[in-house]
């Protein structure tokens, strides 16, 4: 006699399911919901109500808004000189940890802790660091002659490169994590061949390792593009933004207007433009990659 | 029969748990306030004095100080969700319009009516800062009154005397700029001053703005809140406010609140005019250097005849509180003369009560006390703060004036983009 499933055990099942589907209902799915409808209405913080309906109103006015383009702008220099550097020294830090030396295993956890502390707490880190007057990196540039004398969070380039500088600090480690774990993946033969061959290592790098890691490259650079586009926890730690409007990411001025401004409808409509532009991003690297895949 | 023994038994025993446990529980119950605050040196302090009310009423009280977004944040989403978290918020000045004009606050005055006894309205410096449209939603803890602290040992082996007018605290900063110690760099400044951008030097630019006979609106008494941050008054103002960056430590333009009296406290500068709220800091060694070489004098302004700016912390009470009774408890021991005396001995601010202020017992054992009768005898300053207060302080002119500051805008600049985003706020 065939076995059959019984109607019950599979409500059952669901039955058991449904307590997570709750969660996500209520932590991702009505905030999203609600940030799509909240966009099309002039609703406030201390107002929580759905009366002003604006359509696109808000859409159109960020892109009047100086400040959310400032921020814009901010975050694509942001995303493009991190993304790069860290892409660069996580290379550069995958290709010594995947040598054979002593104690490679402490050298790849080490690497990993940036990455495992709280944005946050780096944040304060380095804003300790960079004090004029009682941080480290202020006492060193200062001995060396090269601090501005407003400090490096009173110039507007250098509290720049000092947010930068952070999250590389922070990042590189995750992307070298993954270059590691692809680089493990590369069969052994094909070094081999190249060096049966007379290849260099630099050939060896450029002909072998770097291509067959482009998928594992697309990822990393994929996940770092739309986390970096989203910073918010360093500059909330280091700069607040400032001085003036250089360091502020379009994340800070999101929360700026959408919670400390109250104007919540008009955040939100400011979250669903990054999030367009964030999808729209990724969409590109995975074209351009597959594409140079194909050829 | 004995299976219904055993059934019917521990069911009983069952029924009674709760009860027993009700019953204990409601012996034990005890209304437990909550309240926060920014964490500024008045909170710190009457965090410390806040058994002597759970002894005396019977009531626990959990007291939160955070930072000053942090608390406008926190307060703005437990107000707007009606949560009835908090039960007791404190309330900067202009915040409290924007909170009353959204229903968030519980009206006080019906409990002010019963207290009148205890609590003169009278006799309380900045009451007039709680109340919006009529009602009165919070109460002043904290009267911030602007004061100018000096190193009295600079000026006394300088011969210079004490400022009055802001130009004469840039023509007296200029000679307290100096080299002390004959390295070729100077180490010590005339002057420090909020400059972070944000509210805090929104407040810095209005104290100087105010007390040089500055108004924000065209004509706030006949209802015409039309900004006038144009005006040629408000562009002196600003590029003066800039001038004193030349008095300043080099990072000034990085100061908030804290730093620019940490920069006095370490000994950096030799003056500072903020609120006087910072005595006790000076005294206390663990914090500052400069104790007991340090004084006070009147608020600086335009021609020194102005009277000081005012711009009380206030104490109100969340519309959703489940406990507002037991709450305004709360509020009226924070402001009895008893708790206002403890408070105001800390050096952490000055009373909230008038007559303690003008009492002679206490003004012999506060060093700035006198100084604040004599200055609030010429009036008060303060600001027709309106809903939109919050919003203009932190994001429009907090920013516009810090972008000034640090080249990013040009006077002109600065000026008219402050006055149409004023502008556009007001008209929305």
């Amino acid at each position: 006699m065939p076995l059959r499933r019984s109607n019950s055990a599979g409500i059952g099942n669901y039955v058991f399911l449904l307590p997570a589907v709750i969660v996500l209902l209520a932590i991702v799915v009505f905030p999203l919901l609600f940030s799509i409808v909240a966009s099309f209405f002039d609703i406030k913080l201390v107002n929580l109500r759905f009366t002003d309906f604006v359509g696109f109103g808000n859409y159109f006015a960020a892109f009047a808004d100086r400040n959310f383009l400032v921020s814009l702008w901010n975050t694509v220099v942001f995303v493009l000189v991190v993304v790069s550097l860290e892409f660069v020294v996580g290379m550069l830090l995958a290709l010594l940890a995947s040598a054979p030396i002593p104690a490679v295993a402490v050298l790849r956890v080490s690497f990993l802790l940036p990455t495992v502390l709280a944005p946050v707490v780096v944040g304060l880190m380095w804003r300790y660091m960079l004090f004029k007057g009682h941080g480290v990196l202020s006492f060193l540039l200062a001995v060396l002659g090269l601090e501005p004398e407003t400090g490096i969070l009173g110039n507007i380039v250098l509290s720049k490169i000092a947010i930068y500088l952070t999250d590389i600090w922070e990042w590189s480690g995750f992307m070298a994590l993954i270059f590691v774990a692809g680089m493990m993946g590369i069969s052994t033969e094909l070094y081999e061949a190249a060096r049966v061959d007379g290849a260099s290592r630099v050939q060896i790098f450029w002909r072998i390792t770097l291509p067959v890691l482009r998928p594992t490259i697309l990822i990393a650079v994929i996940i770092r593009s739309m986390d970096s586009f989203c910073v918010y926890d360093i500059i909330y730690a280091i700069t607040r933004g400032g001085p003036g409007m250089s360091t502020t990411s379009v994340s800070y001025q999101i929360y700026r207007t959408a919670i400390r401004n109250s104007e919540l409808g008009y955040g939100s409509a400011l979250s669903w433009i990054v999030t367009v532009i964030v999808i729209i991003m990724s969409l590109v690297y995975i074209r351009v990659a597959y594409r140079r895949q194909e050829l | 029969m004995k299976k219904a023994f055993f059934l019917v038994v521990p069911l009983l025993c069952l029924g009674l748990v709760p009860l027993l446990a009700g019953g204990a529980q409601e012996k034990e119950k005890k209304v437990t306030l909550n309240a926060i605050a920014v964490n500024d040196p008045f909170w710190v302090e009457l965090t410390k004095l806040v058994g002597d009310f759970e002894a005396k009423t019977g009531i626990a009280i959990k007291m939160e100080g955070v930072g000053y977004d942090e608390a406008y944040n926190k307060i703005t989403l437990d107000l707007s969700s009606h949560s009835g978290n908090y039960d007791i918020v404190g309330v900067d000045t202009p915040w409290c319009p924007e909170f009353s004009e959204a229903g968030f606050l519980a009206d006080l005055g019906p409990y002010f009516q019963k207290s009148k006894a205890e609590l003169k309205p009278q006799d309380l410096i900045g009451l007039g800062a709680g109340e919006w449209k009529g009602v009165q939603t919070a109460l002043p803890i904290s009267p911030y009154i602007a004061i100018t602290y000096y190193r009295r040992d600079l000026f006394a082996e300088s011969g210079l005397s004490v400022p009055k007018t802001w130009e004469e605290l840039y023509q007296t900063g200029k000679k307290l700029t100096r080299d002390t110690n004959g390295d070729g760099t100077v180490d010590q400044w005339g002057f420090a001053f909020g400059n972070a951008k944000g509210t805090c030097i929104t407040q810095f630019w209005e104290l100087q703005y105010l007390s040089s006979g500055g108004k924000f609106w065209k004509n706030a008494k006949t209802g015409d809140f039309t900004p006038v941050l144009d005006a040629d008054l408000a562009r002196k103002v600003t590029e003066r406010f800039k001038r004193l960056l030349e008095i300043a430590p080099k990072d000034n333009v990085t100061f908030d609140w804290f730093d620019q009296v940490n920069a006095f406290s370490q000994g950096r500068v030799a003056m500072v005019n903020w609120w006087d709220v910072f005595s006790g800091d000076f005294e206390n060694q663990e914090k500052s250097v400069i104790g007991g070489k340090w004084a006070a004098s009147d608020s600086l302004s335009a021609d020194g005849s102005l009277g000081p700016w005012i711009g009380p912390w206030m104490f109100a009470i969340s519309k959703d509180s489940k406990h507002q009774e037991e709450a305004w408890k709360f509020m009226k021991w924070a402001l009895s003369e008893e708790t206002q005396r403890k408070l105001a001995a800390t050096g952490a601010t000055p009373p909230s009560i008038f007559s303690v202020l003008k009492d002679p017992t206490f003004q012999k054992v506060s060093p700035t006390a006198e100084i604040l009768v004599r200055q609030l005898a010429k009036g008060a300053l303060t600001w027709p703060y309106v809903k939109q207060s919050a919003k203009i302080e932190e994001e429009i002119m907090g920013l516009r004036l810090n972008q000034y500051m640090i080249g990013e805008l040009s006077l002109d600049e600065a000026m008219s983009v402050m006055q149409q985003e004023v502008l556009a706020v007001m008209k929305k």
